[in-house]
């Protein structure tokens, strides 16, 4: 026999206990008897406290105690022939773009992953839940997809797979091997963390080395531009044979678009610093935009919008949606074109809002399936995971009750019974309280 | 009467007499000392003939010898009207299941009945109760009338809170008997005793109506000595009244007790009325015996 709910027991044990300390040293009100003298009796308090020993009304107090007993065992929810372990684990396993090593990854998971466990496999969207053999076999052969991988989607494959093995086993451990890398999470991962009710462990493996490059920029432009000063309090400054990023404030060059050929991740980013550079960018009807956001950077600012970037994927986007940069894939690294046209005064360029969005700018090319719009940092998202989880476990008891009242078969006999020895209490209470006047 | 329950009293108190403290004012001829002077042979004293005496009272030897004219008085006699007035309150009715006490002043109530009737004055009953009327027997000297006391006596059930002061206000016998345990009433002072002002000014009141009123106190043994081990002691006429009595409250309660039952004999005594103790376990003959004796029942 097992309890699915064992505290439940140990509480009623206190109980009963305390029945039994309350029974030893009863505050009791003594046998009532009519006395036609009693006016002549000094008034005191009814009540006195006295110590029983040996006890009395041994039969009471074996109901009581029993009562006690018995209802927490209902509550305490025992199951005679337990279905499956008393632990499953459901292992979320990352596939995607931002682990580094894929084979370490997966014998972080086969090393979690036991008889009657599941694997999830997830990079931008989840797989089917795997068992036994074939989640052997995944992991043997565990593919590398080159997109980004979404924790939500991961959790949410967790979930489902969760619910087959709780018929099945007493608990559900949830085991999430992957880097936590800030792309793998968006605004639903920590509702979805939110809404397990049990355990969460992460293991963390080490991340694609290249999906953290160290960005620096060459800048082509005028001496008096005013990105200069933006990159060099970003900290982004490179120069021609060390920088993986190229800034050209004009159109790109035949030179430019070999430079990025040449290398691996190489960003070449094309921010035309005026409208005549870039005629055929023009928008039809200019008009003012209150803010941009690249990557979760955000800068709020009234800006002119004068150009539309050429067709691409959208890394950055106006306030009202529109594409403000697109990027467009050219050998291993990328192109990346930025309609903002910057103001001639003021110091927007020198406000750490506009740093941030520079570094988003010139980030590591996009995968594909990456969100371009929100990125928080690596180092909180990793943190807030656990936190969420510690908050989640204390929620996980009215969780449970809720969803598991009815697993138990014998709790509502249990139950019945502690009632109705409840009820054989009055009865022999009342016998008790009778004495012949 | 109820089965042979009352022979072997009528027989133990056959041949007691119970004459009237005081020489009883005008009434019919009876065996009671009276204050009037008649032509009995029990001689008492000689008066002067005044005007308007019957010539044939005149003692015509004393005139011859002392040529004056001279009365001859005797005591008279005369009858002695006695009225049974027994309590029928909840606290009468206790100890259950015996009722000891209401049984003790039952057969005390009808031992002096007999013993009165015996000597042929007049004998009544009046029981006060609490839901219904009152049982009353006016005064009687027939034959039967002690079957009838007992009769009516085994009827009632005694219980509630009866006013036994008013019934005493219309009763014009000239002997009162009280069988009460004084608790009949509520108690209105802190020592309890406030509670029976009420039966005793009526009782005033009737002595100075120049009737005698005999009060038999019939307490419980129990009362004196409650069983052992602690109990929530409830009065069976107000349960608002309920006191834990235990070991250490014991001694108190008997201490207040007994002053309470000193207070009522001199209170009793002091308004002009005979005051008698009656404890369950006493047998009633000899209650009736205590009773009638005069001075053992008068300060």
């Amino acid at each position: 026999m097992t309890w699915l709910a064992p505290w439940f027991l140990a509480g009623g044990v206190l109980a009963a206990l305390a029945v039994v300390g309350a029974h030893l040293l009863a505050r009791h009100r003594p046998p009532r008897a009519t006395l036609p003298t009693a006016r002549f009796v000094p008034a005191s308090k009814p009540v006195s406290s006295t110590r029983l020993s040996p006890p009395s009304d041994r039969a009471l107090l074996a109901l009581r105690a029993l009562a006690c007993l018995l209802v927490a065992a209902a509550f305490a929810r025992p199951v005679l022939a337990p279905r499956g372990g008393s632990l499953a684990r459901v292992v979320v396993l990352d596939r995607s773009h931002a682990v580094g090593d894929h084979a370490a990854a997966a014998a972080a998971a086969r090393a979690e992953l036991r008889a009657g466990d599941l694997l999830v496999l997830f990079d931008s969207a989840a797989g089917a839940p795997l068992e036994g053999a074939a989640a052997q076999g995944a992991l043997a052969s565990l593919p590398s997809t080159p997109v980004a991988g979404s924790l939500s989607a991961g959790l949410a494959a967790a979930m489902r797979a969760g619910a087959a093995l709780r018929t099945r086993a007493d608990s559900v451990e949830l085991v999430v091997v992957s880097p936590f890398a800030a792309a793998e999470h968006d605004a639903a991962t920590m509702r979805l963390r939110d809404a397990w009710p049990g355990r969460v462990r992460l293991v963390d493996v080490a991340p694609r080395s290249d999906s953290l490059p160290p960005a620096t920029v060459l800048l082509r432009a005028a001496a008096d531009d005013p990105l200069r000063a933006t990159i060099v309090l970003a900290g982004l400054e490179g120069d021609e044979a060390t920088a993986n990023r190229r800034l050209v404030r004009a159109r790109a060059s035949a030179g430019d678009s070999a430079w990025v050929r040449a290398g691996t991740g190489r960003v070449l980013v094309e921010w035309p610093a005026d409208s005549a550079s870039a005629a055929e960018w023009r928008r039809e009807r200019a008009d003012s935009m209150g803010g941009v956001v690249a990557r979760g950077a955000a800068v709020v600012a009234p800006f002119a919008r004068t150009r539309r970037p050429p067709a691409g994927r959208a890394v950055a986007r106006w306030a009202d949606g529109e594409p403000m940069a697109t990027e467009t894939p050219l050998g291993e690294g990328c192109v990346r074109r930025v309609a903002l046209d910057l103001p001639a005064s003021g110091d927007l360029v020198l406000r750490p809002a506009m740093q941030r969005l520079l570094r988003a700018l010139t980030g590591p090319c996009a995968l594909p399936g990456e969100d371009a719009i929100a990125l928080p940092s690596r180092g909180n998202e990793h943190a807030s995971i656990e936190r969420a989880g510690a908050a989640a476990s204390s929620r996980a008891l009215a969780r449970l009750v809720g969803r598991d009242g009815g697993d138990s078969p014998l709790a509502p006999w249990l139950l019945a019974f502690g009632a109705l020895l409840l009820v054989v209490e009055l009865f022999v209470r009342d016998r008790a309280r009778q004495v012949p006047a | 009467m109820r089965g042979s329950g009352y022979g072997a009293l009528l027989d133990a108190v056959r041949g007691v007499r119970w004459p009237a403290r005081r020489p009883v004012g005008s009434a019919p001829p009876g065996v009671h000392h009276s204050r009037q002077r008649g032509a009995s042979s029990e001689f008492a004293e000689y008066r002067l003939y005044r005007q308007g005496d019957d010539p044939r009272r005149i003692d015509w030897r004393l005139l011859a010898r002392s040529d004056r004219a001279y009365l001859r008085l005797a005591t008279d006699r005369a009858l002695f009207t006695t009225m049974v007035v027994v309590d029928a309150s909840a606290s009468m009715a206790w100890p259950e299941p015996t009722l000891d006490k209401w049984r003790l002043a039952v057969e005390t109530a009808i031992g002096l009945a007999a013993v009165a009737h015996g000597q042929g004055d007049p004998v009544g009953l009046l029981v006060p109760l609490a839901s219904a009327p009152p049982r009353l027997l006016a005064p009687r000297t027939r034959r039967g009338v002690i079957g009838e006391i007992a009769r009516a006596l085994d009827e009632v059930v005694p219980g509630g809170t009866p006013a036994l002061a008013p019934a005493l206000q219309a009763i014009t016998a000239r002997r009162i008997v009280l069988l009460t345990d004084l608790l009949g009433d509520p108690p209105t002072g802190s020592g309890g005793g406030e509670g029976a002002e009420p039966l005793r000014d009526a009782a005033r009141a009737l002595i100075a109506r120049d009737a005698e009123v005999q009060l038999v106190h019939i307490v419980a043994r129990e009362e004196l000595e409650p069983p052992g081990g602690a109990m929530l002691a409830t009065d069976p006429e107000d349960e608002r009244i309920s006191r834990p009595l235990a070991a250490e409250s014991l001694a108190a309660y008997q201490r207040a007790f007994a002053a309470w039952r000193d207070e009522m004999a001199h209170a009793w005594r002091a308004a002009g009325a005979g005051y008698a103790m009656a404890t369950t376990g006493e047998s009633a003959p000899r209650v009736v015996r205590r009773v009638v004796d005069p001075r053992a029942s008068v300060a």
